[in-house]
């Protein structure tokens, strides 16, 4: 495996000790500004950063410090401001790893008319999700599937969805989680499964 | 690689799948119970990557949810009573806030005329009156009520309380505080007393604000839903606030502080009143940092470190006291 094995946390810890932050604006900001980006940055770390056991780590960093950001005050273009924390992320992590690949850097360099393009309307977003959600549902493994199907469109509990499908709750359990997990890649990232084979 | 996925997983990847594994349980509408609510507050509180990968998970169950409007059930329907506490929960939990079941409960009757009620540094108490109005009192405030057959007056003596008043034309409702009278014309206000200003919020319905200082001959002013007053013996300034301005300034009914850009000298102000350990601020460049978020205000130590962590300000426990600093 190559130098960069950190987890990517770069500056500070960003633990907050036993604090109880709640910032219900700065979450919606994040829902509705941010996560929409991921697709889009997703792909961006994966053709600037090779080794694609990091992306996952590095991303999580980028959302921390974009969220620890609008704590203290709401960045007036998501785009930019997240971009811009990728750019001097992977520029850090490049550093730090001492190989400075020249072809990667001039492409971070290009990235300022990449993250120009307009964003399509709303109701096309809204669309576009929820056919991303059919297809990544009608994708699931079978009984992961029929779980996440009792429990989110028919409403059933984890224990009722046990007694049908004849299994222990905690396979159950984890089997709706495991459905939401792949949804939310599918749904954010376009990424059908970015788990690494170890 | 492995299918459960936490042993094998990265970083992000486990929080990621914690994440997905307290949304997933947080909705399951049996078992979630207040304890877990507690356990996932401080899963929560320990990392911001743990907050972002929450946010991210929740967003997407909420998304999920329009899957059920376009498939038919695959079965049976759900059960009627599964989602009224879930959706409760739903609400909690995305906010991140701890359910506080029934620890504002407490409503008595309170009636003699003339009687002194005090809460101390950290108390609230809610007071259920015969004619069926309502007082909340916050921290450390004192109130003297004098209710009779043909009038009703509250004297608030320092502090700050929350009046839901039955409008009664031939019983006015008379708030003295701060050399003002506030007087009910069909209303909910807010009042806070500090010594040289009053501060009337109007949450619903008016009411009438007048000065009874002897210096100044105040004009009376008709408050309306939406009005805060701010009063002083020379001058009464009045602001229009959002409904949402107003329900933060109550937050305090749930054990809350809200804070939008708030300086964080004010931000610390507004923890001493509770009376938990006392915070100093030490210098200005700390005095100005501003803070947004929703604390309890039992937690001035976790708010400490929240503005250690988010704004690398020094933290350092003094005499009993925890002393920011830049």
């Amino acid at each position: 495996m190559p130098e960069n094995t950190e987890l990517g946390l770069g500056d500070g810890d960003p633990r907050i000790q036993g604090a109880v932050i709640t910032a219900p604006e700065v979450d919606a900001w994040f829902e509705r500004e941010v996560l929409p980006l991921e697709a889009a940055l997703m792909q961006f770390l994966q053709h600037n950063w090779r080794n694609e056991s990091d992306i996952a780590d590095i991303r999580q960093d980028i959302y921390v410090r974009v969220y620890k950001a609008a704590l203290r005050e709401i960045p007036t273009s998501a785009k930019s401001f997240v971009f811009a924390s990728a750019r001097n992320l992977l520029i850090n992590k490049m550093r730090d790893a001492q190989v400075v690949p020249f072809e990667v850097v001039a492409d971070v360099e290009a990235l300022g008319t990449a993250i120009d393009e307009p964003s399509p309307d709303s109701a096309i977003i809204a669309r576009e999700e929820l056919k991303r959600l059919q297809l990544a549902l009608d994708r699931l493994p079978p009984r992961c599937r029929e779980a996440f199907v009792m429990r989110q469109v028919d409403g059933l509990s984890h224990r009722e969805i046990a007694i049908r499908m004849g299994l222990t709750e905690r396979t159950v359990r984890y089997h709706v989680k495991e459905g939401l997990r792949i949804l939310a890649n599918a749904l954010y990232g376009e990424q059908p499964d970015m788990r690494r084979p170890s | 690689m492995s299918t459960d996925g936490i042993a094998s997983a990265t970083g992000a990847m486990a929080i990621e799948d914690k994440a997905a594994e307290w949304v997933a349980d947080s909705h399951n509408p049996e078992g979630w119970t207040v304890e877990r609510q507690a356990e996932l507050d401080e899963w929560l509180s320990q990392s911001l990557s743990h907050r972002v990968a929450y946010l991210r998970m929740e967003a997407t169950w909420r998304r999920t949810n329009r899957l059920a409007a376009l498939r038919a059930p695959m079965r049976t329907p759900p059960s009627p009573n599964s989602s009224k506490n879930a959706l409760w929960m739903r609400v909690a939990g995305a906010l991140g806030l701890v359910v506080l079941v029934g620890a504002l409960a407490g409503n008595y009757l309170r009636g003699p005329q003339g009687q002194l009620i005090e809460t101390p540094k950290g108390g609230q108490e809610k007071l259920a009156l015969s004619d069926g109005s309502q007082i909340e009192l916050n921290t450390d405030s004192a109130i003297r009520l004098d209710i009779g057959s043909a009038h009703r007056s509250v004297e608030l003596i320092r502090g700050e309380a929350f009046f839901e008043i039955k409008h009664d034309a031939s019983r006015p409702f008379v708030v003295t505080a701060a050399r003002h009278t506030i007087t009910d014309l069909g209303t909910k206000f807010l009042v806070r007393a500090t010594p040289d200003s009053l501060r009337v919020a109007l949450v619903e319905g008016r009411a009438r604000l007048e000065g009874i200082s002897g210096r100044s001959q105040q004009h009376a002013l008709v408050l309306s839903t939406g009005d805060v007053a701010v009063a002083t013996d020379e001058a009464t300034q009045v602001l229009k606030k959002s409904s949402r301005e107003l329900t933060e300034s109550l937050a305090w009914q749930h054990g809350l502080i809200v804070f939008h850009n708030t300086p964080l000298a004010d931000a610390v102000a507004e923890f001493n009143r509770y009376g938990g350990v006392e915070l100093v601020v030490a210098d200005r460049g700390a005095a100005n940092l501003t803070i947004n978020g929703t604390f309890r205000f039992t937690s001035a130590e976790n708010f400490a470190a929240s503005a250690h962590e988010i704004f690398d300000v020094k933290v350092d426990h003094k005499n009993g006291s925890i002393v920011l600093s830049r």
